[in-house]
């Protein structure tokens, strides 16, 4: 069951399905295949090879977990370190490696991938054998532990949940907005929209607007627009 | 009555591993050595008459599971249980490194692992410990059905990491 088949030589990269559990596990794919061993691991091509499968993958539309492209970002900050001039060395004291970081993670990640694969050959109850009595019979209260209880308090939460949205609204009246208009106009002869509104928020400008409309209409007041998108001036009549 | 009898007839009524400790609180004047010799001698019996179980041992009690050849016809009857690799992943992160936090799984293993852990705690194999990051440990139930008296019967994380750097040999010294 190779997920992969890619020649070393010339012939275009195979992909056949994406079997990985996660970026680690690529990549320990492609360092079987390449053969080389975590202990004398050439990094570049492994990097080279992960890139172009996640390309491969993303160009033909295989969802890839967000955790195959924040792999390959790592990479790609990793390829970058080792090909900058190594900032090791002065003093003898050695700075962060980088390069042993990844075979340190690739290494704690095999030893759990093989111990998984160790659990999954013993003769498992329930698959390989069984015990007297249903499962079932066992789910008794006090045997149930706080995951239990957990679980139950998020799908009750999650049943229950209600979707309220909490609009705050302010409503205008424009009654006042005119009684404003009327009193600006008093004092300064000429006023624009947005002095009316000061507040600059949007509901105020329109009930701003919806007052000097309401002020024209009742031949209070003069609306003098130059142009169109330009400001709204208000004079009295 | 027989010792041997009385042993049987306990395990027997437990339902999951029955806790080599109660057995010995009913049979008082009983040993642990002396009990493992009458499960001995049980299995033997049962072995003899060709009987479909036997008393195993496994999280530090015993109990009465089928012998595998009789497994075709009880997946019939029961469906068996399915673990994906990505929970037998987390499920080892757990129990070699247990308890521990999400965090610590999803580092190991490089990806995220709440899917997993559902599925982990759905089957009971893992609970949850709370604290300010909640943690996770394996329960009885995980060593019962992995038939491991307890955690220490876990295989070395170590042996593991030692196949391959016997395998590399000469390449141990220097990094490139």
């Amino acid at each position: 069951m190779l997920p992969m088949v890619n020649d070393p030589g010339k012939a275009p990269f195979v992909l056949r399905l994406p079997a990985f559990e996660g970026p680690l596990d690529l990549l320990l794919y492609l360092i079987e295949k390449n053969r080389f061993t975590l202990e004398n691991l050439e990094v570049c091509p492994i990097i080279e090879q992960y890139l172009r499968y996640v390309e491969q993958a993303r160009s033909l539309d295989v969802s890839l977990a967000g955790e195959f492209l924040e792999m390959a970002s790592y990479l790609i900050w990793l390829k970058s370190c080792l090909l900058l001039p190594s900032a090791k060395g002065e003093d003898g004291g050695e700075e962060i490696n980088p390069a042993r970081e990844l075979k340190e993670m690739l290494q704690a990640y095999r030893a759990i991938r093989m111990a998984s694969q160790d659990l999954n050959t013993r003769p498992m109850l329930y698959r390989d054998r069984f015990p007297k009595g249903l499962p079932q019979e066992e789910r008794d209260v006090a045997s149930l532990g706080i995951g239990a209880l957990l679980e139950a308090v998020s799908s009750i939460r999650a049943r229950t949940r209600k979707h309220v949205l909490n609009v705050t609204f302010t409503r205008f009246n424009i009654a006042l907005m005119i009684e404003k208009i009327q009193g600006l106009l008093k004092l300064k002869g000429r006023v624009s929209l947005l002095e009316v509104a000061d507040a600059r928020g949007r509901t105020e400008l329109i009930g701003a607007f919806l007052a000097v409309l309401e002020l024209s209409k009742r031949s209070l007041a003069r609306i003098i627009q130059s142009r169109l998108f330009a400001m709204i001036y208000i004079t009295g009549r | 009555m027989n010792r041997r009898e009385i042993v049987e007839a306990l395990i027997f009524s437990g339902s999951g591993a029955l806790p080599v400790r109660d057995i010995l609180k009913a049979l008082p004047e009983t040993g642990e050595e002396e009990l493992e010799g009458l499960v001995d001698e049980l299995n033997k019996l049962y072995l003899e008459t060709g009987r479909s179980f036997r008393i195993e041992r496994a999280a530090a009690g015993y109990l009465f599971v089928t012998r595998e050849e009789f497994t075709p016809y009880l997946r019939a009857l029961h469906t068996p249980a399915r673990l994906t690799m990505a929970a037998l992943e987390a499920l080892a992160v757990i129990a070699y490194k247990g308890p521990c936090s999400k965090g610590t799984i999803d580092s190991i293993r490089g990806v995220d692992s709440a899917s997993s852990l559902k599925s982990l705690l759905k089957h009971q194999l893992i609970d949850i410990k709370g604290g300010k990051p909640l943690t996770y440990y394996t329960t009885a139930k995980f060593l019962e059905v992995f038939g491991l008296d307890s955690l220490a019967d876990l295989p070395d994380l170590k042996q593991f990491e030692e196949v391959f750097r016997e395998e590399s040999g000469a390449g141990a010294g220097g990094d490139a």
